[in-house]
């Protein structure tokens, strides 16, 4: 999907007329969306293991929780923990233009959204083709939240990828990441088969009821 | 002989990266490291040996993270008692408390308070002095705020030098956006012993930000750099240059006057032992400091003195009734709004004076100091009669601020100073005393020098003064205001201070103030005005400012003003018109927010205000909920039509309270996002809709706690609140708020509403009335208030 398609979804666009003043904020609110992004991301790779309560991700004191996640990665060898952010000026224009303009505030907090899947995917692909050359399959992403994969894991995987340090990612008691355009994500590593490639809304508990659900 | 005497006339070496060690040695990622070595001692010890071999100077010791939110359930104290006492077994010459950042994001931008963060590194530095820790270094921050909470914490609990990094990036900024030259004036004014930059990049990537420390740090640079770039093979962090290139770099930054060196990420004992060879024996670098006059937000630099640097006069509820309100309602927003429009102006400072007898004056300085800071990128100016205010007030900021203002009474001066001393601040000097303002140059010449005397018993430069020779109203004394432009010149030759006026006292008492008060300030700037306040939403004080840039030379090659109004004169400004003789309504329904006040203020001229409201606003407003309910609009369209109703509100308020009407008086409602939770767009759009329909609005703002929820209830009298949430994980904070508040104040209703709320959580956290959207919370007030 495109980021114009994309940054529509997350309004929770249905097909309405968009007018002039629409197109127009669209089209800035990528433009500026690309100017002040700083994307950066990290990425690490451990060996999995089963461990009491959980999978055990290998040379770290993680245990991923949950049937969720078991399902993800059922099978795999390997596992890679991955962060990647678009940088506090984002969340800092986002505010400030709310403040100016809400409606264009809306369009750039949907687009910076739209930007920083953008930017997963394009690591994924990374990530894919380099598991391929070493003849490993690669599952979808997962990410803290999704499931019965609780968002409590996050201060954990942010601290194993030292993001504090590497990209300037931190997390807040109740588990609130900053900057806000910040993902991280689990990813499966499987040398014998392919794991099951559907889109990352099949398979949710949502999948129904989602206003976001990718069509 | 102390760090502070030795690094005079020796370099000083500091030990390389632990973490790359205590990895080597089989740390597993995400252990905390301070825990996994108090189990074995002799790993510790013989990494800390290796150092003091290699030749470093001071060993750091293993406390990055011995604070109580990374520890568990091992004490502070035991942990960093442990550590300082290992690296001191070391047999290190010296050894230092190590202090990172707690991890997260501080006020306004994350949740942590700047207090909260003070006492975490308070108890670890008290502990750090106790166990015999010789110094404090405080490193790899990215936040140049969180760093001050660091620093203070170190100046005010112990008195041990301190030694301050921040980690940038490729683009010369750290994560949080500070810049080296930000960094250097706002923690030479804080006292610290050194500072520097550490970790992020290798030495060569680093050499332009330390260009930058050496060029405005008072106090001497420390350099910690990583083992080169990290880069990744088989994911795995790996740094890619050898002990002697990084020496190498070394020897050339001790050359341009770094004093204190060491290593960070992927540097070993090998690197600092060829450090160590590369640098002693280079001598003292007589650096050239530019800092006197710097005032700062952190995140940008001003030098007085450089250019004409204008201080927006807008935050102060003198003469202001809509600014006063905002005080006493907690109003952020309102204020907000001044800041980020003085600053759209082209403002360079900000003034911000909160000064009500009702209010708690140094609490609401410190909070609102602390909010611009996260809307605008300005320095500010702290104005306050109240030292306990002023101090809030600098305490609160990010960078170097300004205090205004000290006078020639030698009491002020006392109160005053010590602050100004103790943060680093400039100040603004007024040149009155007890026997009023002298009516000629040479009497506010004595007392300029007076108070440059003074300041200078406090260590305070001329350069960091700011000269105020008043301004007098010419309907008055007509003759004073050339004598008021002969003091300004005369100040800034006999005494080296730089120089603030107001202007628009000039105009006091006759009409068309705005003519007389350009032509004063044309005036002060050609006697040599380094800072007028003003209010620069006025577009003829600006356009003096701007051209006078030109005629200075400060704007090179005129081309800031070429850039602004280059084709001005071809295409004179089309003032907006009310849409082609479009009705209000229609110009609610399409949303067209520029033209809602001529609309709105052309209706004004046959009916009255409330009218406008009841016939046009609701009606209109309705008819696009309906159209956003049946999804025939989407929200950005939605807010868009009432972004418009906002603007024409405005026009209605000014109306209103000019006849001394009520304005929309319906209500009122809270509104609060709940403790925890930091994400307010949602709230901020029910606001927007609410206030449209006339509501009142109590905004309590984002991660609000229970108890200042109820308490609001209680003052106001509430009996409707809405409370949003976006993470499962604060939708707790919402059934705690509301279980409080059935408790306390049990007359209060309650909507809630946020991504991931439903029917069954909103019963869940005892709320009364579940709000979909925002539309929906618009049919919940007015339901509630039938």
């Amino acid at each position: 999907m495109s980021l114009r398609d994309e940054t529509l979804r997350y309004l929770g666009y249905r097909g309405q007329e968009l007018g002039p003043a629409e197109e127009d904020a669209l089209v800035r609110a990528i433009s500026e969306c690309g100017k002040i992004s700083k994307p950066a991301r990290v990425w690490r790779e451990f060996e999995l293991y089963n461990a009491p309560g959980g999978l055990g991700v290998g040379g770290t004191v993680l245990t991923l929780p949950g049937k969720d996640v078991s399902r993800l990665l059922c099978g795999c060898q390997r596992v890679i923990l991955s962060a990647v952010t678009l940088g506090l000026g984002l969340d800092r224009e986002i505010s400030l233009q709310f403040r100016r303009d809400a409606s264009f505030g809306l369009f750039l907090d949907a687009a910076a959204s739209a930007f920083i899947e953008e930017a997963c995917d394009r690591l994924e692909a990374e990530l894919r083709d380099d598991a391929q050359s070493r003849g490993f399959f690669l599952s979808r992403r997962y990410s803290p939240g999704y499931g019965d994969l609780p968002l409590s894991v996050q201060p954990l995987i942010l601290e194993i990828l030292d993001t504090g340090r590497r990209i300037g990612v931190t997390c807040s008691p109740s588990f609130i990441m900053t900057p806000r355009k910040s993902v991280t994500a689990i990813t499966g590593l499987n040398k014998d088969k392919p794991p099951d490639a559907a889109n990352s809304c099949k398979g949710c508990d949502k999948q129904y009821s989602c206003p976001y659900r990718r069509p | 002989m102390n760090i502070r005497e030795l690094v005079k006339n020796d370099i000083l070496i500091f030990d390389g990266a632990m973490g790359t060690m205590l990895q080597q040695a089989g740390l597993p990622a995400g252990a905390p490291p301070e825990v996994w070595a108090m189990e074995r001692k002799d790993v510790l010890l013989n990494i800390h040996r290796a150092y003091v071999e290699a030749g470093a100077d001071v060993i750091t010791a293993n406390t990055f993270q011995a604070n109580e939110l990374k520890l568990g359930d091992i004490p502070v104290e035991e942990a960093v008692a442990f550590s300082v006492r290992c690296a001191k077994e070391s047999g290190a010459r010296f050894v230092a408390l190590d202090i990172g950042p707690t991890g997260q994001m501080l006020e306004p931008m994350g949740s942590m308070t700047f207090d909260e963060a003070y006492r975490i590194f308070a108890r670890q530095m008290i502990c750090g002095e106790k166990s015999g820790a010789d110094c404090i270094i405080i490193e790899t921050f990215s936040d140049l705020y969180e760093a001050k909470a660091a620093v203070l914490a170190a100046r005010e609990n112990t008195s041990l030098p301190v030694i301050c990094t921040l980690t940038f990036q490729e683009d010369g900024r750290t994560f949080v956006g500070c810049d080296p030259v930000s960094a250097a004036v706002t923690l030479s004014g804080l006292g610290a012993d050194a500072l520097g930059v550490n970790c992020s990049l290798g030495p060569g990537e680093l050499l332009p930000v330390v260009e930058k420390l050496l060029a405005h740090s008072v106090p001497p640079v420390i350099v910690q750099a990583n083992a080169g770039l990290p880069r990744y093979r088989d994911g795995e962090t790996v740094y890619d240059i050898t002990p002697g290139e990084y020496a190498a770099h070394a020897f050339e930054m001790a050359r341009r006057g770094v004093r204190i060196l060491g290593g960070c990420c992927g540097t070993t004992p090998e690197f600092i032992r060829e450090v160590k060879k590369a640098v002693s024996g280079v001598p003292p670098v007589n650096r050239q400091v530019k800092y006197a006059g710097a005032i700062s937000s952190g995140v940008r630099t001003v030098f007085l003195g450089d250019g004409v640097a204008v201080i927006g006069e807008r935050i102060n509820p003198t003469g202001k009734k809509k600014l006063r309100e905002a005080l006493k309602n907690g109003d952020l927003d309102y204020i907000l709004g001044e800041g980020t429009d003085q600053a759209e102006a082209g403002c360079d400072a900000l003034d911000v004076n909160v000064g009500l007898p009702e209010l708690d004056e140094p609490a609401v300085m410190a909070r609102v100091t602390r909010s611009l800071h996260g809307v605008v990128n300005l320095p500010l100016q702290i104005d306050s009669a109240d030292p306990a205010a002023i101090e809030a007030g600098v305490r609160a900021c990010t960078g170097r601020p300004i205090i205004n203002s000290v006078n020639g009474k030698a009491s002020v001066m006392a109160e005053i100073f010590p602050i100004a001393q103790k943060y680093g601040a400039v100040v603004v000097g007024l040149t009155l005393d007890e026997n009023g303002i002298p009516p000629d140059a040479e009497g506010r010449l004595a007392i300029a020098r007076r108070i440059v005397e003074t300041a200078g018993l406090y260590g305070i430069a001329p350069g960091d003064l700011l000269i105020d020779c008043l301004t007098l109203a010419a309907s008055a004394q007509q003759d004073q205001v050339m004598e008021t432009l002969k003091a300004l010149r005369l100040v800034k030759k006999e005494l080296g201070v730089h120089t603030v006026l107001g202007v628009s006292n000039v105009s006091f008492g006759l009409p068309a103030r705005e003519i007389i008060n350009a032509t004063f300030l044309a005036a002060a700037l050609g006697a040599g005005l380094d800072a007028p306040i003003l209010n620069p939403l006025s577009e003829r004080y600006m356009e003096v400012v701007e051209s006078f840039r030109v005629l200075s030379g400060e704007d090179k090659d005129s081309a800031r003003f070429t850039q602004k109004r280059g084709g001005e004169s071809s295409s004179p400004a089309q003032a907006p018109q009310a849409g082609g003789g479009l009705s209000l309504r229609d110009i609610i329904l399409q949303g067209r927010r520029e033209e809602a006040a001529i609309a709105v203020k052309s209706l004004l001229e046959t009916l009255p205000p409330m009218e406008i409201v009841t016939g046009y606003f609701i009606p209109s407003l309705d008819i696009v909920g309906e159209r956003f309910e049946k999804g025939e609009i989407f929200l950005p369209q939605l807010i868009r039509s009432a972004d418009t109703v906002k603007n024409g509100f405005e026009i209605l308020r000014e109306r209103l309270k000019a006849s001394g009407e009520e304005g929309g008086g319906k209500g009122p409602i809270l509104l609060a996002t709940v403790h925890g939770d930091i994400h307010d767009i949602g709230k901020n759009i029910v606001k927007m809709l609410l206030e449209n329909y006339g509501y009142d609005i109590i905004d309590l703002g984002r991660d609000v706690p229970p108890e200042t929820v109820v308490e609001a209830i209680l003052e106001r009298d509430i009996r409707l609140a809405g409370l949003s949430a976006l993470m499962t994980t604060t939708v707790r904070s919402m059934g705690e708020t509301i279980g409080l508040a059935r408790k306390k104040a049990p007359g209060c209703r309650f909507f809630v509403g946020g991504a991931v709320l439903n029917p069954e959580y909103a019963q869940m956290v005892g709320a009364d009335f579940y709000a979909r959207d925002a539309m929906e919370s618009v049919e919940i007030a007015k339901s509630f208030f039938k």
